[in-house]
């Protein structure tokens, strides 16, 4: 039912005062989902992902009647769900006071006592590799291999070119494969 | 440039770029709480309800205090605020140095002992027999003791009252050896 509602009419839904609350839940109803699965393949912890998500509305919500339509909601919602969960990670490292610490190990170790991971063994070792790779290679990837994103689509999100994106994932299939076949 | 155009998202391509990887099922390896996701709109919804009223977050009072200082810190390079709290703890360590120096500095020069001159012979003598461990210096006491002393006589030689008790005991002395009033003088 929400989702009958084009990104166009939800906002101007929102803008109107007396139908901004209902309008806000129709668009947290609406990408919910997309954009927790987003966060969640770059954060791996749910409740860390569970805040991130949270933020990101809190953040749509206070953003949103500035939005110009001149890019698309989506895009828009994207682009602050990856800078949120890009940021989160930068923050866990800083924050513990180890400049060099490599977090990305520290989620590959605990995917296995994660009680919200049930992927099998090659699941688990595809998911490994994936968290060996570049911070934004992993975005790429993740964005192209999980979620089928167009790389048109990518580049407004990322703000890189298509052809950057393309090199970006080519070297991220190459370097799973190679951690695979290990 | 060829190379790079060939790269699409059909699994036949990823076939020949990624063998083990295109036999890999896809699939969601991740699992989230039950009722997630009906709960989270209702959830969010409220959060900015008290946003809009200008209360804090409830149940986020912790993270409201300490993350605006958190972030102030991390903002902070490190390599700024590792030194600079290090400085910190050697000042803090360096005040207690110094006052702890100074305590102990007073108390050997005796401005804060008690003075023997305050106590009592018997109390002396209680502390010397039930000696605790604490090491009195032999001179101390006799320089107490003399001060003790002179103190005495002083306050006998002001005191009017003590000449009159004594009085008889000094002539009696003066007759028995046979001074005259003579001999005081030519003495002093």
């Amino acid at each position: 039912m929400m989702d009958s509602y084009s990104d166009k009419e939800l906002l101007d839904k929102f803008n109107n005062k007396e139908s901004r609350s209902y309008a806000f839940n129709l668009l947290v109803r609406k990408y919910q989902k997309k954009l927790y699965w987003h966060i969640r393949r770059i954060i791996i912890d749910h409740d860390d992902a569970d805040d991130v998500l949270q933020n990101v509305f809190i953040k749509v919500w206070k953003g949103l009647e500035k939005f110009r339509a001149d890019s698309e909601l989506y895009t828009w919602l994207y682009r602050i769900a990856t800078n949120e969960s890009l940021g989160f990670l930068k923050q866990k490292r800083t924050s513990l006071f180890i400049p060099m610490i490599d977090v990305e190990s520290q989620l590959s170790n605990s995917l296995e006592d994660d009680n919200y991971f049930s992927g099998d063994e090659i699941q688990l070792k595809l998911q490994k590799a994936i968290l060996t790779l570049p911070q934004k290679q992993r975005v790429v990837f993740n964005m192209k291999y999980f979620e089928g994103m167009k790389y048109e689509e990518m580049a407004g999100i990322l703000d890189t070119s298509v052809g950057a994106l393309k090199a970006s994932y080519h070297h991220a299939v190459k370097k799973v494969e190679k951690y695979l076949a290990q | 440039m060829q190379a790079k155009n060939n790269i699409s998202n059909n699994n036949e391509d990823l076939k020949d770029l990624s063998p083990t990887l295109s036999k890999i099922e896809k699939h969601n390896p991740f699992k989230i709480p039950k009722g997630y996701f009906d709960s989270l709109p209702t959830i969010i919804q409220n959060r900015c309800i008290e946003i809009e009223k200008g209360k804090p977050i409830r149940g986020l009072w912790l993270q409201n205090i300490f993350t605006p200082v958190i972030q102030k810190l991390t903002l902070l390079n490190l390599k700024i605020a590792i030194p600079v709290s290090t400085a910190i703890v050697i000042i803090i360590a360096g005040i207690y140095f110094f006052t702890s120096l100074t305590t102990s500095l007073q108390i050997e020069n005796g401005a804060s002992l008690l003075s023997f001159n305050q106590l009592s012979g018997e109390e002396i003598a209680s502390v010397l027999e039930n000696d605790n461990g604490y090491y009195i210096d032999e001179y101390l006491i006799i320089e107490a003791l003399l001060d003790k002393e002179m103190e005495e006589e002083e306050n006998a030689a002001s005191n009017p009252d003590n000449i009159d008790d004594s009085s008889d005991e000094i002539i009696d002395y003066l007759i028995e050896n046979d001074i005259d009033l003579s001999t005081i003088v030519n003495e002093m």
